[in-house]
């Protein structure tokens, strides 16, 4: 059978990069080598140098600075707002397939009203809704992103669960007389782990994106906030002259998303390696 | 069940589905704090004139006699009138919609081969070389924010080589060529931009299945490779991915709205976006509206595929 | 009538009607605009709201007198104005030989069908206000080219205050039901395309425009690309002509690059603001208030949120290289004596204010971090607070004690009116001081020049010394035209466009 014989290494890269990651979040503000609203750190919109590796923007403050002061905010909200949604979303969404019948019917409807709007217009409308008060503010984007994710793994959640729920072995484990929750923990849940850990790879990459387009967009974090995404929206006008001030903090957000999909992935295989041997 | 009952079943839940948006949406679009009069007036109009305004526009009557005003109305295809334009919003709503379907749809025939073949390319080998580097080439596209991307292509394949142009341009008679070649570009994108979600999806879909029973029975079975993926793996895997897809249409019409921005294109998207900053409600909940009703019918398609493709789901409860 | 067609054939002919019908238009010149108006567009002169609504008025309407780069009255269809002995009644003498876009002749009634419409209050226009010194019922068609206009009290400059962005002549008769989407008026060119879900405005040019041999181009292909990008790609892929204004970043990428001419306009225009509310503490103490301004590095604001395109302003809206300014330098930097008078005032560690801003106009947030940044040597503690960009000017604009802000341009007079005297309508301050007031009004009525001047000077001595208002920057709005066109000019203000020279040879 083709397995995949480097999962243990990319469990291994994966953790690697997280930490790396993690510790330039922490230790950032602390090593970069300017204050991240240090005007005129250089002159103004320079290209990238030794001493400003991804120059400098309109104000002269540093980039690079600002994209270390930044790490934190991007793997806090990314993170925080996948869990939440995947954690509610795959929860409803397992328990759902699992169960069938009415209670399925009805949570599949509202999911169903609620995945119906395009995600970045749903995005739009809750934070137009949020009224003024709370726009800008990182709660109310870790909520948005929940709120676009949870609907999405649920209804992902459901589909591995009926493919697992329509198998044979969970006939058997039905006729056995175990109940939904037992069979949800215990047949369906492993069996929909390599999916579920998918969608949480793909999902915590696209998060940090999600909130740079809303920036983009003008409805999500504001400036002066250095978060990588919307550093990317406010230098986008500069990317022919200084792509380095786009692609410094792109990098930034690539290696994370990387690093992400490394762990997850690795922890997928490991997973599924482990139920691998079960007897139908 | 029989099939044709769970069909039936299937739809009746779509028409709730669609009720209970039209509900939600109308509800929550009511409650968009900021007043419309004076984005669509201007900050230096004086009251009487918003005042008046307000008052054409009927904003203060109660909630429930305006839902069933506009519900009523949009079921006969009328969704009303514009605060900001004072034309029919289908008259503004269609054309843009249309765009947006060309380009979804151009770009729908993009992803698919962008999607399908590099996953069967990688699955069957997986960790070696053309694994690896698709892999790869797949994450950056994956971890880099739209806009990027899509300015990107633009600055690739409209000023460094300039095969296409870098601003849709669509003028009344320009022919279904022209039309084609205008939409190409942000199509391309869009179309790179999903393909990079189904290849990760459908390459795992795949593996999860090369690693199952009656996999491992063909092979005993002596069965090529060729026909293992094509006749076995493939066909399963494609579910979850179709579902994947019919998900990521909803994507194409609210969150092209980037696509359209960066390309300057008259869609859909960016229809509903300023409606949202002018506050334009008949705008906002109609187009909503349309965009989940399509949202729904191609779910309900999806569905009816996945019924079709996999019996065993048609014998549940 | 059957209003409410089966939506699938509605889709149906729409789409087969804009695509394959009628034959391609012709290789017009590309205009690319900044700001988009989207469905709230309108051809209606009175209710000229965004930058898109002037783009496209400009080019199909005139007015009676226009404003030149200094904000001084030319001639439009008005060739020539005097007014009376007691200064109240202004003769105005219309060109001869216009006409509309139908064929019909321009005649006294059509202006005075403008003016009586702008004032009523029935139309529910913006621009009522700004003509609440003409009288209705003084306003007169004389004869056939000659208008009059009557006021109560003498108003010395009533051919620039006629001049705003309101008031370009429409038809007699004209309503608001068929102006919003069509315009008919005498300018330079005619609308034709005017399809706002496809985006495509053409308009093309007029053949008896009444000024002889223009205008230049056959005609003008109307788009707005808010995104900067997208602008920049346009004009270096030769895609665009002319771009209408570019920021500070599209100019420093197109500095070097031969396909593009940068083309500045030829003074200042709009300006910036941060505001203080001075009838509440901390700002209602003068001494404060001249603090917050004494630590404003007024260079470093061009240099840094508009990249040098722009003019140091001094907190009043006449920019110092206005004849009429009351000094031409600088104010310059003095973080000590913020302090010091902060002290004096009762704040000798400092204090702390809230800055409320949003990405609503050009440079607001980065003005706002700019301001933080040089006010925090004198301890003066700025908490700049982003808000949204969609409800700034309902719920933040006028209503925090301290703010963002910019304005267009304006003549003199009006700029010093507008948003200071104590009943402004737009008093972003708050701020009364009788002294203003009194030298504005009586600016107003001032026939001997000389004296007039004094009295601008003085205002403008008042309101920098004791205002509210940060003014720290001039905009100097500079568009892009495309190597191989020519013939056109930005005008200061951001209401006024002039599109009648601009060529291009292939």
């Amino acid at each position: 059978m083709s397995f995949r014989a480097g999962t243990p290494a990319a469990l291994k890269w994966g953790l690697a990069i997280l930490l790396l990651h993690g510790l330039m979040a922490v230790l950032g503000p602390f090593l970069a080598p300017y204050a991240q609203d240090q005007m005129m750190a250089g002159l103004p919109i320079q290209g990238a140098s030794l001493g400003h590796p991804f120059g400098t923007d309109q104000m002269g403050r540093d980039i690079f600075s600002r994209a270390l002061a930044g790490g934190w905010i991007v793997i806090g909200l990314s993170v925080a707002g996948t869990v939440l949604g995947v954690l509610l979303g795959s929860a409803m969404g397992l328990f759902s397939g699992t169960v069938g019948g009415w209670p399925d019917e009805v949570l599949m409807r509202l999911t169903e009203a609620f995945l119906a709007i395009p995600f970045l217009i749903f995005a739009l409308l809750i934070v137009s809704l949020a009224g003024p008060g709370l726009q800008g503010s990182p709660w109310l984007l870790i909520g948005v992103v929940a709120a676009v994710y949870l609907p999405r793994v649920a209804r992902m959640s459901r589909a591995a669960a009926l493919d697992v729920v329509a198998r044979d072995y969970v006939l058997a484990a039905r006729l056995r007389g175990e109940g939904a929750w037992t069979i949800s923990r215990r047949e369906v849940l492993p069996n929909a782990m390599g999916v579920l850990l998918v969608e949480f790879a793909v999902r915590a990459g696209y998060a940090p994106i999600l909130v740079g387009t809303l920036g983009f967009l003008g409805f999500g974090l504001k400036p002066p906030t250095p978060e990588w995404g919307l550093m990317m929206a406010e230098y986008r006008n500069l990317l022919t002259t200084q792509p380095m001030a786009v692609f410094g903090p792109g990098l930034m957000l690539a290696t994370l998303v990387v690093g992400l999909n490394l762990f997850t992935e690795g922890l997928s295989a490991m997973a599924s390696r482990g139920s691998a041997g079960r007897t139908p | 069940m029989s099939f044709v009952r769970l069909i039936i079943a299937r739809l009746v839940a779509s028409v709730l589905t669609l009720l209970l948006v039209s509900v939600v949406v109308f509800t929550g679009v009511q409650g968009l704090p900021g007043d419309a009069t004076a984005r669509i007036l201007g900050r230096e109009a004086p009251q009487e004139a918003r005042d008046r305004l307000r008052a054409e526009l009927n904003l203060d009557d109660p909630l429930v006699q305006r839902y069933v005003r506009w519900a009523g109305a949009a079921l006969k295809g009328d969704f009303g009138t514009s605060f900001a334009s004072r034309q029919p919003v289908t008259d503004y709503l269609a054309p843009r919609l249309v765009n947006t379907l060309a380009l979804s749809g151009l770009a729908l025939l993009f992803y698919i081969p962008l999607s399908i073949l590099p996953a069967i390319a990688q699955a069957p080998r997986p960790d070696r070389a053309l694994d690896r580097s698709i892999t790869v080439l797949t994450v950056a596209i994956l971890s880099a924010p739209e806009f990027l991307s899509a300015t990107l292509m633009l600055f690739a394949f409209a000023v460094i080589w300039p095969i296409f142009p870098p601003m849709v341009q669509l003028t009344a008679g320009m022919g279904w060529p022209a039309y084609l070649h205008a939409l190409t570009l942000p199509a391309l994108t869009l179309g790179l931009l999903l393909a990079t979600y189904g290849v990760r999806l459908l390459r795992e879909s795949l593996l999860e299945i090369y690693r199952s029973d009656f996999v491992r029975m063909a092979e005993f079975k002596g069965l090529s490779d060729r026909r293992i993926l094509w006749r076995h793996v493939l066909p399963n895997a494609l579910i979850p991915w179709m579902n994947a897809t019919a998900l990521n249409i909803a994507f194409m019409i609210g969150g092209v709205v980037v696509v359209e921005k960066v390309f300057a294109f008259p869609g859909f998207g960016s229809a509903l976006v300023s409606a949202l900053q002018l506050r334009d409600l008949p705008v906002i909940s109609a187009g909503v509206m349309i965009a989940a009703a399509i949202f729904i019918l191609v779910n309900l398609l999806a569905d009816i595929g996945a019924l079709i493709a996999n019996p065993r789901l048609r014998s549940r409860q | 009538m059957k209003k409410h067609l089966h939506y699938s054939a509605l889709l149906a002919g729409i789409s087969l009607s804009t695509i394959l019908a009628l034959p391609a238009a012709a290789a017009c010149l590309k205009v690319i605009g900044t700001e988009g108006g989207g469905t709230s567009l309108t051809m209606d002169p009175a209710f000229n709201n965004l930058n898109d609504d002037s783009y496209q008025q400009n080019l199909v309407f005139n007015k009676l007198v226009n404003l030149d780069a200094n904000f001084q009255p030319v001639p439009e269809l008005a060739k020539s104005w005097s007014a009376s002995e007691d200064g109240k009644t202004w003769t105005f003498v219309l060109e001869e030989g216009v006409t509309f876009h139908d064929g019909k002749p321009l005649t006294a009634a059509d202006v005075v069908y403008t003016f009586k419409r702008l004032i009523d209050p029935a139309t529910g226009s913006p621009g009522t206000p700004l003509l609440s010194f003409l009288d209705p019922a003084g306003i007169v068609a004389v004869d056939d080219h000659t208008v009059t206009m009557t006021t109560k009290d003498v108003v010395a400059e009533l051919p620039l205050l006629i001049a705003n962005k309101y008031t370009m002549i429409v038809q007699d008769g004209a309503t608001s039901e068929t102006l919003k989407a069509k315009g008919v008026g005498t300018g330079p060119f005619v609308q034709d395309v005017y399809d706002l879900a496809q985006d495509t405005r053409i308009f093309r040019k007029n053949p008896t425009y009444w000024r002889a041999g223009l205008p230049v181009a056959e005609c003008i292909d109307l788009k707005v690309i808010t995104e900067e990008v997208s602008r920049v790609a346009a004009i270096q892929s030769g895609s665009a002509d002319l771009i209408l204004s570019a920021g500070p970043a599209a100019l420093t990428t197109l500095k070097d690059d031969p396909t593009a001419q940068p083309v500045p306009a030829a003074g200042a225009g709009g300006y910036m603001t941060l505001s203080m509310q001075t009838d509440a503490p901390p700002f209602d103490d003068l001494r404060v208030r001249q603090a917050m301004k004494l630590v404003v590095d007024r260079q470093l604001v061009v240099d840094t949120v508009l990249l040098g395109n722009g003019i140091a302003g001094n907190d009043n809206p006449i920019a110092p290289n206005n004849p009429l300014a009351y000094r031409s330098d600088t104010l310059p930097r003095d973080v000590e004596r913020a302090k010091a008078l902060l002290a004096e005032a009762g704040y000798p560690d400092g204090i702390t204010v809230d800055l409320n801003t949003a990405d609503a106009g050009p440079g607001y947030v980065m003005l706002a971090q700019v301001y933080q940044q040089m006010a925090a040597p004198a301890g003066i503690t700025v908490n700049v607070v982003n808000n949204p960009a969609d409800s700034y000017w309902d719920l933040i604009w006028m209503k925090s004690p301290f703010f963002s802000s910019s304005w267009n341009g304006r003549s003199v007079p009006e700029a010093l009116a507008y948003t200071f005297i104590s009943s402004a309508e737009y008093n972003e301050g708050r701020w009364s001081n009788a002294e203003y007031d009194a030298l504005v009004t009586a600016m107003r009525i001032e026939t001997d020049t000389e004296k007039r001047v004094e009295m601008v000077k003085r205002a403008q001595q008042i309101l920098s010394e004791e205002g509210g208002i940060i003014i720290p920057v001039f905009f100097v709005d500079t568009a892009v035209l495309r190597t191989g066109c020519s013939g056109y000019v930005p005008h200061p203000s951001a209401a006024i466009y002039n599109f009648e020279t601009l060529t291009c040879t292939q």
